[in-house]
């Protein structure tokens, strides 16, 4: 079996860079805290070269430099780019151990097939983490204590070939192996310093000595594994979340932050091929409230852009009760529509291109006025319902398809043209026949005039309709479906033949 | 940026660019383009070639070029834009042979006409004609006047169709906008009917028919009136020439009993791509299911 181990070092530094990359290359210092109290959990290189060193506290650090960027890694923060880790290896293989605070293991056995080597492999990972924000480094061996020290110690990429595990191995310094600080001093005491020194030790005599920890340190220096790797169930979880410093009062800032967490979303979305779908937005607001809403996507798209704009308009529409302490979005993970092209049929809008229109025309007119038409089976002439439009390639075939129905003669079928809502019409008879029509836009004698025929529909419902309709064509020129509804005896216009 | 192209004048309809390139001319900032038809021979291009390969710095390629075609087919040669294939979309014979052929492809169209003179009949008809090629269609519906049951039952595919329905007339342009911009949609149909404001139309119609251009889709627009302009490839104008009502029935033998439909009088009324002016009569029928009263006449009839 082989093991890859991505590592991410200094993982609550790279959580914030990842969330605010314009930070990267500063004096930046990440507390485990909100405070002056805090320690020091991360420091950057520029930060270090300053004299700031972890386990300082925040008012030790500003001492030393004022101009100094203080950061809290929160924990929604680090737990967005941890899954962000952990979408890195699942873009590569089923089997992924998520081991927390920016280590993933990830079983790569069978993947000679597609790499050349596993120098290209890991390459690779690097590549794709860099994609999603995170200085990564990836080392392969054959258990996953090994991988862990190849890419602890190497930074980039090693490989750690079977049966050259104690030559790569036995000169690290056994501080990679993460000793207990007490471990630790005993260990230099005795003059071990590196990892090969304490592997030559008889595990027995350790663990007598040491303990339970010492033993289990010994196994590690030897490569071998505890246990060996659990997979974690695959998730199709896609959050990505940010507390706030400062309370956000007005929209723009707010979208400001929105774009953000949309990008690392849909970065995400796509490294594992999918795209996104509806969005959940849960805010946490300075009244202690939260506001929870979902934004419907027309299509599933990565489009940030388009996304922003969906999820603006739904807060332009209803905006939160009290500024916003935090943010969290979620996403429902959607596979984008597979083209299968046809040779006798013509190619249809590309998928990708069709879901960032349809989502700009939703936000331009609402999601509830763009889709595909499609009939109720119903007895109300104006019945009809929105269904989404994206089984266009899923219909049957144009020569399968039902036959038209036949028209009298050759001619086409005329069609209407509906007045949504209908329009309410004055009618006024001569001898109990209708005799000239008044509403708005339209005026006239009625020139010719086929029915009544009574509808009557949804009689078991609170939308029941019992109306009289007529066909009639006015002086105007127009020719007009209307109604008479018998429970009121009002007259409206429904439509005009066109 | 001046562009002059110099196309053989012997096949107006099959020209096709065998050479083209471009080079700078005399005047800094200006280019030349230039190609011949595929009625020219391989000894054309190859000293067209020849003189594209003698470099930009060279004045006037485009002169030159039209030297070399004038010397070795006098008088054949003319100035003017090197004509592509028109495409049409799949439309019955009877609307295709009015058009002229049909609807263009990538071209901006417009359907015009007063209130039950047949404009929307012929768009579900088109519609119904396009869907049924296997091809997808979209509708902007200002008005919101779209009906999808009569457009079934004029035989469009509805699942084909997107359909929108813009809250303002400067949100319709825009949606007509991004549809173009989206590609792959045979066909868009813009029904401005009431007209927006002129101010607002003018302004969009170089930017809609850009994009249909770019997109390759054909875009009708649906007007009580000629808005287009120069814009439109063609323009059909409808106007109501008689409503057909059958007689008979229980209220006497001459009084109208039910409605069959609606005669109206196409006009071409403007062609870029052929003579204008042709003229038909279009019979727009009620189909047997469409009327709520047919059924029941018939019931009654047969009764």
């Amino acid at each position: 079996m082989r093991i890859a181990c991505l590592f991410v070092p200094d993982f609550p530094l790279a959580a914030v860079l990842r969330a605010e990359p314009e930070l990267r290359g500063q004096a930046l210092v990440v507390a485990d805290a909100a405070g002056p109290r805090a320690r020091l959990a991360a420091v950057s290189e520029a930060a270090a070269r300053r004299g700031i060193a972890v386990g300082m506290t925040v008012a030790q650090a500003r001492g030393v430099d004022g101009s100094l960027i203080v950061r809290c890694a929160s924990n929604a923060c680090r737990q967005a780019a941890q899954a962000a880790l952990c979408d890195v290896a699942d873009s590569f293989s089923p089997r992924v151990e998520d081991a927390g605070e920016g280590v993933v293991y990830l079983d790569v056995s069978g993947l000679s097939a597609i790499f050349p080597s596993e120098a290209a492999l890991g390459a690779a990972l690097v590549q794709r983490a860099q994609r999603l924000g995170f200085e990564a480094s990836v080392g392969i061996a054959a258990t996953r204590t090994a991988a862990s020290l190849a890419a602890r110690e190497g930074g980039g990429v090693t490989s750690v070939p079977p049966g050259e595990e104690w030559q790569i191995l036995a000169p690290l310094s056994v501080d990679l192996l993460q000793p207990s600080p007490e471990l630790r001093a005993t260990l230099h005491r005795w003059g071990i310093r590196t990892v090969g020194e304490l592997a030559r030790l008889p595990a027995s005599a350790v663990g007598a000595r040491l303990g339970p920890e010492g033993l289990l340190l010994v196994h590690r220096a030897r490569g071998e594994d505890e246990r060996p790797i659990q997979p974690r169930p695959a998730r199709m979880h896609f959050e990505e979340a940010v507390d706030l410093e400062y309370c956000i009062e007005s929209l723009e800032p707010l979208a400001f932050v929105l774009r953000g967490l949309l990008d690392r979303l849909t970065a995400r979305l796509a490294m594992r091929g999918f795209a996104c779908g509806d969005l959940r937005l849960s805010l946490r607001l300075a009244n202690r409230a939260r506001d929870e809403r979902t934004v419907a996507v027309a299509a599933p798209s990565n489009d940030a852009r388009a996304l922003l704009a969906l999820v603006r308009l739904q807060l332009e529409k209803s905006p939160p009760a009290a500024p916003v302490e935090g943010v969290c979005l979620g996403a429902v993970p959607e596979r984008l529509r597979t083209v299968q092209l046809d040779a006798f049929r013509p190619a249809g809008p590309a998928p990708e291109r069709l879901a960032v229109a349809l989502m700009r025309l939703a936000a331009l007119c609402g999601a509830d006025r763009v889709g595909a038409p499609a009939l109720v089976d119903s007895h109300r002439l104006d019945a009809y319902r929105l269904v989404p439009f994206g089984s266009v390639l899923s219909r049957t075939l144009p020569w399968i398809s039902a036959p038209r129905a036949p028209l009298a003669g050759d001619g086409f079928a005329v069609a209407l043209r509906a007045l949504r809502p209908p329009c309410p019409v004055e009618v006024f008879c001569d001898r109990g026949a209708l005799d000239y029509v008044r509403g708005a836009g339209l005026s006239g004698r009625v020139v010719a005039v086929a029915g009544p025929w009574r509808i009557q529909a949804e009689w078991w419902s609170e939308g029941a309709t019992s109306r009289d309709y007529y066909d009639v064509q006015l002086s105007d020129g127009g020719v007009y479906r209307m109604y008479c509804e018998r429970k009121t005896q009002q007259w409206f216009v429904d439509g005009v033949y066109d | 940026m001046a562009k002059i192209k110099l196309v053989l004048a012997t096949t107006l309809q099959r020209e096709v660019p065998l050479f083209s390139g471009e080079g700078t001319g005399s005047r800094p900032g200006s280019s030349y383009e230039w190609g011949c038809s595929a009625a020219g021979n391989g000894g054309f291009s190859r000293r067209a070639e020849r003189l594209e390969k003698s470099g930009p710095q060279r004045a006037a390629p485009a002169e030159k070029l039209a030297r070399v075609l004038n010397s070795d087919l006098p008088g054949l040669v003319h100035r003017g834009w090197v004509a592509e294939p028109v495409r049409f979309l799949a439309l019955p014979a009877a609307v295709a042979t009015l058009l002229g052929g049909g609807i263009p492809r990538g071209r901006v169209c417009e359907v015009a006409g007063p209130r039950s003179s047949g404009r929307t009949s012929f768009l579900h008809a088109v519609l119904a004609a396009v869907t049924a090629a296997g091809e997808v269609a979209a509708w902007v519906d200002l008005p919101a006047a779209f009906d999808p049951p009569s457009a079934a039952r004029a035989g469009a595919d509805l699942s084909a169709v997107l359909w929108v329905r813009p809250p303002s007339a400067r949100a319709a342009l825009r949606c007509a906008e991004l549809i173009l911009e989206a590609g792959g949609f045979a066909l868009a149909i813009l029904d401005l009917d009431p007209l927006p404001a002129p101010r607002l139309c003018s302004q969009s119609w170089p930017r809609l028919a850009r994009a249909a251009e770019r997109s390759g889709t054909a875009l009708l627009l649906l007007v009580p009136q000629r808005v287009a302009g120069s814009f439109a490839a063609l323009s059909l104008v409808l106007e109501q020439r008689r409503v057909l009502w059958r007689r008979g029935g229980d209220r006497g033998r001459e009084a109208p009993s039910l409605l069959d439909g609606i005669e109206s009088w196409a006009v071409l009324a403007r062609s870029k791509l052929g003579p204008a002016g042709k003229a038909r009569a279009l019979i727009w029928a009620v189909p047997e299911a469409f009327s709520v009263a047919a059924p029941l006449e018939r019931a009654r009839a047969g009764g």
